[in-house]
């Protein structure tokens, strides 16, 4: 079985491309951990107007808004869903890359990549 | 008549790689050939006959002072052998008893199977290292044909276990080994 060498360029186009997967990945999850985040806020909060005299008032805008947030969420993460199909396979295919780099002796100059 | 488009080609390519990986698989299991099980079960029941013993046991039976008696003789379990088998081992026995008849019986047997798949012993390594080579083949060719669809401009998911060393591969390299392998 012939043994091939590493064509550098090749490897850190695949290397460059699952980072940025990753950072495409990381994005998609900050913006939906930012959701719910807001989703917590307005929902404590109309919990809280529930029980002051206000809450007649600002009811049906919270609702709206609540309905707004979980709306976006899910299409956040429909989008999550379908980025995932192309976001994994470059990802593994990096980490791959990476690893089998690394024990061809390019240990230094694969660190930090898709870790 | 016109070539075959290469998204054809990579989806022909993909169903070789996946058969070939199929037969790699599945080649620890292939029945060994009749002719090859039946000799297998001849020496095992020649050397269960010639444990048995019979000329030495006959010779102790002719002794003045008998010290085997015929219940050892026709003995089943051997303890004075293996005392610590508590199971009755009739293979000794029954070999040279009727070898012949067993030999004839499990040959009728194993030529009533199934051995369409079957691989000679001797010829496992080299099956081993034929199936090993034409799936290297059919991968480096996987590979070129991806590169020239990116060259093309679509993007081409690798498989998941695709080799990672021909993936890195230059494509001097697989071109020269896709070149030796035509």
């Amino acid at each position: 079985m012939p043994e091939f060498s590493i064509d550098r360029g090749r490897l850190f186009a695949i290397l460059d491309d699952g980072q940025a997967a990753a950072a495409q990945s990381r994005g998609l999850n900050d913006e939906y951990e930012a959701l719910r985040e807001a989703l917590h806020k307005l929902e404590t909060g109309d919990l809280i107007s529930r029980q002051t005299s206000r809450h007649n008032e600002s009811a049906p805008q919270t609702a709206r808004r609540i309905a707004a947030t979980k709306a976006q969420m899910q299409r956040l993460q429909d989008r999550r869903a379908e980025a995932a199909e192309v976001i994994n396979p470059k990802l593994a295919l990096a980490r791959r890359a990476r690893e089998y780099a690394a024990a061809r002796g390019l240990a230094e100059e694969v660190r930090g990549y898709v870790a | 008549m016109s070539p075959k488009p290469l998204s054809k080609r990579l989806a022909d390519l993909r169903a070789a790689i996946a058969a070939a990986q199929a037969d790699l698989a599945a080649l620890p299991g292939r029945p060994l050939p009749a002719a090859e099980a039946v000799a297998r079960f001849n020496q095992w029941a020649d050397s269960q006959a010639q444990a048995f013993d019979a000329r030495r046991q006959a010779a102790a039976l002719c002794q003045p002072r008998a010290d085997t008696t015929f219940s050892d003789l026709l003995s089943l379990t051997a303890r004075d052998i293996r005392p610590h088998l508590s199971a009755a081992d009739a293979g000794p026995l029954v070999c040279w008893l009727m070898g012949d008849t067993i030999k004839k019986k499990m040959a009728a047997e194993i030529e009533g199977l199934d051995l369409s798949d079957a691989l000679p012993a001797a010829s496992r390594g080299a099956e081993l290292r034929r199936l090993t080579l034409e799936l290297e083949r059919l991968e480096i060719a996987e590979e070129v044909l991806i590169r020239q669809l990116e060259a093309a401009g679509e993007h081409v998911r690798r498989r998941d276990e695709a080799r990672i060393d021909i993936v890195l591969a230059p494509d001097a390299e697989l071109a020269g080994d896709t070149a030796a392998a035509a």
